[in-house]
């Protein structure tokens, strides 16, 4: 490994970029943008519900319960009565409601016979995920509602829950899915960049000059990646100030370890895009199949939607098969949990592992002659 | 003739990169079973552990109470550090704390447990505390002599339309086909062009009698036949067949919202490729209008719940009225009567982008 030619190569491509006035800016820009969108934008909490309630009962009960729902303005988006279930049927096929209440005509009447009575709930099941919430949130009113009618009869309930959220007291979910960002855009953005490094090259034919030379595979490769290591850095240092100063979300951990971490984990993945840009023979399969490796595990199997706890047997080991998982693992307890080397050790150390084996991929598949 | 000429040369160079066809394939059918099967976005199988100071039958009871398949019991905690550590290292969504003197409460009337949730989980996490908090309330309810049929309180019946198990198959399925399909009428179109650009072939073209946009309509045709091969193999086999998710509507209603949606949307695909100069400026291009594109269709976070400056904004987002007219037609099997906003507003839209993009391409060349 000699360092002469690997700054060789690092000055060469940086004159490259700085030359290329469109790229110098879009290459910050990008994961600036994914940023700002997803970090304003995506909302896991389920709030602003558009509801309308069937109202067939029109007793001081069934206006009760219906306001209980109506006064909850948060969750609740209340678009009006409507006169029939069919009517809401149609909101919700048309897209403008997702959730109806029906109150049926003896509702009241049942009540004070001291029967049960039935109310329907309807809920749009086209995003799953929300409409499993929009339910806990009508059983809780619900309960609710009939606790305060029971308050006459009972006198106490014999066990009462209380709920404490650890990390992030308030649940807020800005802090999770803002510094969530940061990882999963680490593993996305270095990648592209990286995975035409080599393959713009054999495609122009500039290759060449590096077969005729007598530059290393090694030495090559590792100048490539330490210009893309350099770009994806200033992403890091913005990506956090953005963070911690727009989004105000609090760093709890310590910051070199942060910064540790986010070397280690552009180095795998600007390792993935060397490995993608060794295997392939023209840009557009760089391009795409990039953006297609990488966006999957990084949204939907890294944790950050879905706990990997929970996942089923085959996408829990499908996670432990990509960096993201451990990426955002440990971005997660640093920011959140202000977690320390020891427990983060683990995870820093199967991504360095990944750093190895890509790296070694690499490696393998960059020839330096026709194949 | 030129133009079936013109038709031929894309074909063969589509097909002549056996690393595109492989990847796009890929897109079309794995891709979307990975994304379709592994994720769930409801409770289930919610690791959780007992902290249980008791360790009597009333305490293990209120264990037992969290059933699969929502909850996933893991064993009881010794130590109270030992709560840090799970949490700590997302091992559990939560654990239930139990106080030392939770059976002699529970027969005086006045009996306390606590759920601890990894608020790190941001999701799941409310989920859990929202199922677990209802599954005790009914144990009280039931502990105080309340039975539901003989007392007077009002119980809820729910009906999930379009999904009645809200099994998230039929949303990610369906989301991670469209989403792969406008990465591939942004990316397609742009690559092509810039390619021709790279390899010197545009200066060859722009002498020919060939007219720039009769070359970018080949292309865009061609690609377009990809897109409705991939779009309906993959409903067929991998959303119908494999995913097991009913497809209600019309399948033909579904293929015409698709060739509207990639003739409006390859207006960004040629502007990207007329506007950049190489590869790399290309694909940090389109990332940069792909990400805002998807994420404005509604299709990570329903348009409601976005902020409200952000909501108009959505109007532009092509892959919203597709989005919507998609779910339409698979999931609630509704037809034209229903969707013609989504059609009419796709169409507008699409003129739109297409007279800027041709506008801005001439300026280009």
């Amino acid at each position: 490994m000699r360092i002469r030619q690997i700054t060789c190569i690092f000055a060469r491509e940086s004159h490259e970029f700085f030359r290329d006035k469109i790229l110098r800016v879009i290459a910050f820009a990008m994961p600036l943008s994914i940023m700002l969108i997803f970090g304003y934008g995506l909302a896991l909490d389920v709030e602003n519900v558009p509801m309308a309630i069937v109202d067939e009962d029109h007793t001081p009960a069934s206006r009760e319960l219906s306001y209980k729902f109506i006064e909850n303005k948060q969750y609740f988006d209340f678009k009006g009565f409507l006169p029939k279930v069919s009517a809401i049927e149609d909101g919700i096929l048309s897209g403008r409601l997702r959730f109806g209440l029906v109150i049926p005509s003896r509702f009241y009447e049942r009540l004070k016979e001291g029967k049960s009575s039935s109310v329907q709930v309807l809920i749009d099941g086209s995003f799953p995920s929300r409409a499993s919430v929009a339910k806990t949130y009508a059983l809780g009113i619900i309960s609710n509602f009939n606790l305060e009618r029971l308050g006459t009869m009972v006198k106490k309930l014999p066990l009462r829950v209380e709920t404490r959220y650890w990390f992030n007291e308030n649940l807020k979910q800005r802090n999770i899915t803002v510094c969530g960002l940061i990882p999963i855009i680490l593993s996305i953005a270095p990648t592209i960049l990286t995975s035409l490094l080599v393959v713009r090259e054999k495609e122009r034919g500039s290759i060449y000059n590096i077969w005729t030379s007598s530059i290393t595979k090694a030495e090559f490769l590792v100048g490539k990646q330490l210009f893309a290591l350099a770009i994806s850095m200033v992403n890091f240092f913005n990506l956090f100030l953005i963070t911690v100063l727009l989004f105000r979300v609090p760093f709890k951990g310590n910051f070199f370890l942060l910064l540790f971490w986010g070397v280690l984990y552009i180095l795998v993945s600007t390792s993935e895009g060397l490995v993608i840009s060794c295997f392939v023979k023209t840009q557009v399969v760089a391009v795409l199949g990039t953006v297609v490796i990488t966006l999957i595990p990084a949204f939907l199997y890294s944790g950050y939607l879905v706990p990997v706890s929970s996942m089923s047997a085959d996408a829990y080991l499908f996670a432990h098969a990509f960096p993201p998982y451990y990426g955002l693992s440990v971005a997660k307890g640093l920011f959140l949990k202000a977690a320390g080397f020891r427990t983060i050790f683990p995870k820093l150390l199967v991504l360095f592992l990944f750093y190895v084996i890509y790296f070694s991929l690499a490696i393998h598949f960059f020839k330096k002659r026709e194949s | 003739m030129r133009f079936l000429a013109l038709l031929r040369k894309e074909l063969l160079q589509f097909t002549r990169n056996r690393g595109l066809v492989i990847l796009v394939i890929y897109c079309f059918t794995l891709d979307v079973y990975i994304a379709g099967v592994g994720i769930d976005l409801s409770l289930k199988n919610a690791k959780f552990y007992a902290y249980d100071m008791d360790f009597s039958a009333e305490s293990r009871q209120m264990v037992s109470k969290l059933l699969p398949p929502w909850f996933a019991f893991h064993g009881y905690l010794l130590n109270d550090s030992l709560i840090d550590e799970v949490l700590l290292n997302d091992k559990a969504i939560g654990v239930v704390s139990i106080p030392s003197d939770f059976s002699k409460d529970l027969k005086k009337g006045r009996a306390r447990l606590q759920l601890l949730i990894n608020g790190s989980e941001a999701l799941m996490g409310y989920l859990f505390s929202g199922y677990a908090g209802q599954v005790f309330l009914d144990y009280s309810l039931k502990k105080a002599g309340i039975k539901k049929e003989n007392f007077p309180i009002a119980e809820e019946k729910t009906r999930v339309f379009f999904n009645p198990n809200m099994d998230s198959k039929y949303f990610m399925g369906i989301s991670e086909l469209l989403s792969v399909l406008v990465m591939l009428v942004f990316i397609l179109p742009a690559a092509a062009l810039v390619r021709e650009k790279e390899m010197g072939n545009i200066e060859m073209l722009l002498i020919s009698p060939v007219q720039p946009l009769e070359f970018m309509i080949a292309k865009v045709l061609v690609m377009a036949g990809i897109i409705i091969v991939g779009v309906t193999v993959s409903v067929f086999l991998i959303i119908k067949g494999i995913l097991a998710v009913p497809f209600r509507g019309s399948f033909l209603l579904f293929l015409l919202f698709t060739l509207v949606f990639i003739f409006t949307t390859s207006g960004f695909g040629l502007f990207i490729g007329a506007a950049a100069k190489n590869m790399l400026q290309a694909s940090q291009l389109s990332i940069l209008i792909l990400m805002p594109t998807l994420f404005l269709s509604g299709s990570w976070t329903p348009i409601e719940a976005m902020p409200a400056w952000m909501q108009p904004l959505t109007y532009i987002s092509p892959l919203k009225y597709y989005m919507d007219a998609s779910y339409g037609i698979a999931l609630k099997g509704v037809g034209l009567n229903f969707l013609w906003p989504e059609l009419l507003g796709l169409t507008v839209l699409g003129l739109i982008l297409f007279v800027l993009s041709i506008r801005l391409l001439k300026r280009v060349f």
